[in-house]
């Protein structure tokens, strides 16, 4: 068919000739800006902390170009997530029912396909997925568990869209900033705060009407958020400047920066509220933060750490380092700020740990494995092979399973945390599932 | 990649994926920016990019995926990425390219896409394959149907476009 050759080449070199590049150094600085992605090809996992129950803790992933094979792996500039995993708060509500231990929703972002697609951890069926809008990458939950709130990490179309749990239908797109990269909400319900990575701003929503209030100014590349279990202090890591913004929730008003190491990404706030720890991608530390004076203590040398996630009795952080393919688990003791040895797991997409906190389970992408940390001895027990990229975990609020995002298989893995064994993958229906939340 | 490497990347396949990206949507603005947000991600995952022709693969899978993101918002369903009539808002083809555009646009997204790999770009039936993430012989249906699709809006007494 020699007349389509040619036709489509008349066609492409028309458009060739009026394509208007942007300048190199435009692109290049707009790359810059994006700088914690770049960071972290293989993803920055998030953690949960235990604390309230919605906390969100988005995590970025960049599970890796596998060759041009990675179509379906079509290479989005990845994403985070966030996941709710109870922790003593919703423990409680979980254990109070009766018994109906798997009566949890997971809402899975699917970031190249702008879905959200919820499994039913009763029976381990995807229910069709829910339209979110570009990108979804993070998601939080309200702790009644009636709306889930997913950050669609757009440039140009930043929106936060809710999810009615019961009917499983999105409500319209909440304007938010530029490119909101975490989301977080208070222990009340009452407000989301979304951190707009390239806007340096952070907008609150009222989750009752869906508003956004005016947005607040933060430092440069908003990139996490945590929140105390008091729901008093909203912490932000400023991905550009070097430096945590505390804002008051009472007024919506941002107090000092705080200077942390270069690049500070993860931020994880132990059960009593008392330390916000801060990881430094850029100066490979970890910042705790005295929450009672908004001061910094001296830094704690990891390695280029990508990922904290703190057990329910707050006694131990657990800080993920990760370089290209390799990475380390370095256990913190928050008693004392003294880094434990390493554990070797690979590149540490994600932490979450178990409501027991008797096991953190770590998902590395590169190796395609789960591999659990018994918190006890800080061993790592044999990895849990499931294959594709493991991006994201959440485990459910009984402690009974974790759902593992398998971002280059478009599927969810679930495990059985009392066998340590892989279960049958779930089908999302969607492309790059990169984040998960589940119900209280 | 660094700053020099990814330059002279960047200034030498600009133009070239912009064509082909536009041969693919049948959206020459849509092609441009998608082109240009793909070559800003490959900026920041630089470092995880071969340089020689994985590259290229690269940018044009990213900016092909940045479209598609799109239509699907714009439309219900992912499943129906057939571009629906949008005019071309750039001036310059002449009445028969606009048939021919017209017919490309007709076509379903894959198919165009597959057709564009094959008779643009040049790549095999295995290298579809691998790019689009499908096996060879959906490559080849594809290629088959879109090509059945397209025919009669070829040569130069192009048909009036039917449904």
């Amino acid at each position: 068919m020699p007349d389509l050759n040619d036709e489509l080449r008349r066609l492409a070199d028309e458009a060739a000739r009026q394509a208007r590049p942007l300048a190199v150094a435009d692109v290049i600085r707009q790359g810059d800006r994006r700088h914690r992605r770049g960071i972290n090809f293989w993803a920055l996992g998030r953690a949960r902390t235990p604390g309230p129950g919605t906390q969100a803790k988005p995590g970025r992933r960049w599970p890796g170009w596998v060759a041009p094979l990675a179509a379906a792996a079509a290479v989005i500039a990845v994403v985070a997530g966030t996941a709710a995993v109870s922790g003593a708060i919703h423990g409680r509500r979980a254990a109070g029912g009766v018994g109906k231990a798997h009566r949890f929703t997971a809402y899975v972002a699917n970031a190249g396909s702008g879905t959200v697609t919820p499994i039913r951890t009763a029976t381990n069926k995807a229910l069709p997925p829910i339209n979110a809008g570009d990108n979804p990458d993070t998601l939080a939950i309200t702790p009644d568990g009636k709306t889930a709130y997913v950050a669609n990490y757009d440039y140009h179309h930043g929106t936060v869209t809710p999810i009615r749990t019961a009917t499983n239908t999105a409500l319209p797109p909440i304007k938010t900033g530029r490119t909101p990269a975490a989301l977080v909400i208070t222990p009340d319900g009452k407000t989301v705060y979304v951190a707009n990575f390239d806007s340096g701003t952070v907008t609150p929503i009222q989750t009752a009407t869906n508003k956004a209030l005016p947005p607040i100014k933060t430092g440069t590349h908003p990139v996490e958020i945590a929140i105390t279990p008091d729901g008093k202090t909203v912490y932000v890591t400023n991905n550009g400047s070097g430096t945590v913004t505390p804002i008051q929730t009472a007024t919506n008003k941002a107090l000092p920066p705080i200077t942390t190491g270069s690049h500070p990404d993860a931020i994880a706030i132990t059960p009593d509220g008392k330390t916000a720890y801060v990881a430094n991608l850029g100066s490979g530390t970890v910042t705790p933060i005295q929450t009672a004076t908004n001061k910094a203590l001296p830094p704690i040398t990891t390695g280029s750490a990508v990922e904290i996630a703190i057990t329910p009795d707050g006694k131990t952080a657990y800080v993920g380092n990760g370089s290209g393919v390799s990475g380390t688990v370095i256990p913190i003791r928050t008693a004392t700020n003294k880094a434990l040895p390493p554990i070797t797991t690979g590149y540490p997409n994600a932490i979450a740990i178990t409501p027991d906190g008797k096991t953190a389970y770590v998902a590395s992408g590169p190796s395609g494995a789960v591999i659990p940390i018994r918190t006890a001895t800080n061993k790592a027990l044999p990895q849990i092979k499931i294959g594709g990229s493991p991006g994201y975990i959440a485990i459910t609020p009984d402690g009974r399973t974790a759902y593992v995002a398998n971002f280059l298989k478009n599927t969810v893995i679930p495990i059985r945390i009392a066998t340590d064994t892989a279960r049958p993958p779930i089908t999302t229906g969607g492309f790059q599932p990169v984040a998960i939340v589940i119900t209280p | 990649m660094d700053r020099e490497e990814f330059t002279s990347f960047y200034t030498g396949s600009f133009p070239r994926l912009v064509g082909q990206l536009y041969a693919m949507t049948g959206d020459r603005a849509e092609a441009q920016d998608a082109v240009q947000e793909a070559f800003v991600r490959a900026w920041v995952h630089r470092g995880r990019i071969d340089m020689g022709r994985g590259a290229e693969a690269w940018v044009r899978v990213t900016a092909w995926r940045i479209a598609a993101s799109r239509w699907r918002r714009a439309q219900e369903g992912i499943r129906l990425m057939v571009l629906a009539a949008r005019p071309d808002r750039a001036a310059g083809p002449g009445p028969d390219r606009v048939a021919f555009i017209e017919a490309l646009r007709r076509v379903p997204a894959e198919q165009r896409r597959a057709l564009v790999l094959y008779h643009l770009v040049d790549l095999t039936v295995e290298q579809i394959a691998a790019e689009t993430g499908v096996r060879p012989g959906t490559v080849k249906a594809r290629l088959a149907r879109g090509r059945a699709a397209l025919t009669p809006h070829l040569r130069e007494t192009t048909a009036p476009v039917g449904e």
